[in-house]
């Protein structure tokens, strides 16, 4: 009973733990860009009212016609100026967001604005709108607003805040739903095509899909092209299947007193971080070779939460040796 | 020295976040989605079936496609429908805030693929004025390649959906307004079928959702280019 009692203490004391807010925030603001740059291109391109009004005003979709229409068309009539309406305000909660301008609010008013686009055209909202919701609402509860925001200077008078630590619990979630998306993602290609009786042939079929390929792929038939597509097809499934992983490295990096050659290994070579780059490198192929829209760029948008907040300084200090090569990294032992 | 025991607020967040995890946990379940007949008699479905059968029956497992379809048609059925009761005391607060969780990404590769057209009927012909990837054919390349927009069409080939139906009107009427000398315009996808390298290839070419559209019908005040 006592081990049972201080097992569960130490779950409590898990999610209790805080850390420097500045990871939050630049996650905040990298999705916020992201996230701006998708709903300029329905600006762009003239989609406001296809994608956001009813039928009668020009919609592509019967919103109307459903047994149970979306709760902005149950409470202001099916008029066009309500997508425009709609749209302005997600631009404005997606800008307060990315600002750090009352942050839980805005995360709020855009999650729900954001799924008032899935009820209304459930074609064009794909896995990524999904997963940027999941990550707002752990921002509605959360303090990302501590760091580069509007809030942190109306609360301090500095932008950057006064570091008072927030809950690590929000980043800890960030990073679980990163690991439940890859991981699931995997178990469920369920493609022969994935498998090696396959001849690991999923990577190769996919590009040759018009609709997803960025480009004419069609000399991936011809060697040595079609067996780098076989790689590539075995790599994502070892690393999607092996994502849950990089718990155990982030277990290993939070315990470095415990024996263990594995934990050593993984702590003298940052194996959590080489997953990350892995994975950064993947979403990269992604964004050169298909046609996802922000799919790669709002997955890179989540990256920084990888990294505990010390690192951050510490990995930006290095990137900024390396580039301006007569700067001393600060951060670095 | 011990630590102090975790205050109540403590307690309350590692409840909170532990309830979030269980609903997210649910909807995380790898669950199948529920085969049907349409399914398994699309190309797509087929392959996929013949190429598993062929694997099976390899390794000594006596299975008919027929046989295979109803098990995983059964099955899949069967798991779909555990996995939405266990979702469904939560669907309104998900359906609500679009939150969720379903990570089927590429799980099938789709072995038969289908190709947005557009064609302006000028002259005596139709003109193709896009294909996609063609780099010759761009008319709307930047919309039609945005991803919101490819959902559509991409995502509505199997049934015939009112969307599609009024995005391939919207289409057209750019083509139109485009193409003043244009009278129609037809918006159609073309299923083609991608076999593997040491497959014989497979040139056929099917037209399914094949919309024409003509100006009298799209500007009928006058016929003309003028919306």
């Amino acid at each position: 009973m006592q081990r049972l009692r201080g097992l569960v203490e130490r779950y409590v004391r898990f999610w209790d733990a805080t850390e420097h807010p500045r990871v939050l925030g630049v996650v905040r603001i990298l999705l916020a860009i992201v996230v701006l740059y998708d709903f300029w291109q329905i600006w762009l391109y003239d989609l406001v009212t296809p994608l956001l009004g009813t039928q009668d005003t020009g919609g592509w979709n019967d919103l109307l016609a459903r047994d149970t229409p979306p709760f902005l068309y149950q409470v202001l009539p099916a008029e066009p100026w309500v997508a425009r309406l709609h749209f302005a305000l997600l631009v404005l909660s997606a800008a307060l967001f990315g600002l750090g301008f009352f942050t839980r609010t805005s995360a709020f008013v855009l999650m729900v604005l954001w799924a008032q686009i899935q009820l209304n055209s459930p074609l064009s909202d794909r896995a990524i709108d999904l997963l940027c919701r999941n990550i707002l609402m752990i921002y509605v509860f959360a303090g990302g607003g501590r760091w580069g925001s509007l809030d942190a200077l109306m609360r301090t008078g500095r932008l950057a805040g006064d570091g008072q630590p927030v809950g690590s619990w929000a980043r800890y979630l960030i990073i679980g739903q990163l690991v439940v998306m890859y991981f699931t993602a995997g178990v469920q290609k369920v493609g022969i095509l994935w498998l090696p009786i396959g001849h690991f042939a999923a990577l190769y079929v996919i590009l040759q899909d018009p609709a997803l390929a960025r480009f004419d792929f069609a000399y991936l038939a011809s060697q040595p092209f079609f067996f780098f597509t076989q790689i590539g097809t075995a790599v994502t499934m070892l690393w999607q299947w092996g994502y849950p992983l990089v718990l155990l490295w982030y277990w290993y990096k939070n315990t470095p007193g415990r024996p263990g050659w594995l934990r050593a290994f993984s702590n003298r070579w940052h194996l959590h971080l080489w997953w990350v780059a892995i994975g950064a490198i993947f979403h990269l192929l992604l964004a050169i070779t298909m046609e996802l829209g922000i799919f790669p760029w709002a997955m890179l948008a989540l990256y920084p939460a990888f990294v505990d907040p010390e690192e951050l300084v510490d990995l930006w200090s290095r990137a900024v040796a390396w580039v301006r090569p007569g700067s001393r990294p600060q951060g670095a032992a | 020295m011990t630590a102090s025991p975790p205050s109540f607020r403590a307690w309350l967040r590692a409840g909170l976040i532990s309830l979030a995890l269980v609903v997210h946990g649910i909807y995380a379940l790898p669950s199948p989605v529920a085969v049907d007949d349409a399914d398994l008699n699309s190309g797509e479905g087929r392959e996929e079936v013949r190429r598993w059968v062929e694997m099976l029956n390899g390794i000594g497992i006596a299975l008919t496609a027929e046989e295979l379809g109803e098990l995983v048609k059964t099955w899949s059925t069967r798991g779909a429908n555990v996995h939405n009761a266990m979702k469904r005391p939560f669907r309104t607060w998900m359906r609500q805030t679009g939150t969720g969780q379903g990570w089927g990404l590429f799980a099938s590769p789709d072995t038969y693929p289908h190709r947005l057209e557009i064609y302006v009927f000028e002259g005596n012909d139709w003109v193709p004025i896009f294909r996609r990837n063609d780099p010759e054919l761009r008319f709307l390349d930047g919309p039609l390649r945005y991803r919101r927009v490819r959902g559509i069409y991409d995502g509505s080939t199997g049934r015939q959906r009112v969307v599609y139906w009024n995005f391939s009107r919207w289409v057209a009427r750019r083509a139109l307004l485009a193409h003043p000398e244009a009278s129609r315009v037809r918006v159609q996808m073309v299923g083609t079928h991608t076999t593997l390298p040491w497959e014989k290839p497979d040139p056929t070419e099917v037209v399914r959702a094949k919309r024409v559209f003509t100006r009298e019908a799209l500007f009928p005040d006058d016929g003309l280019a003028v919306p």
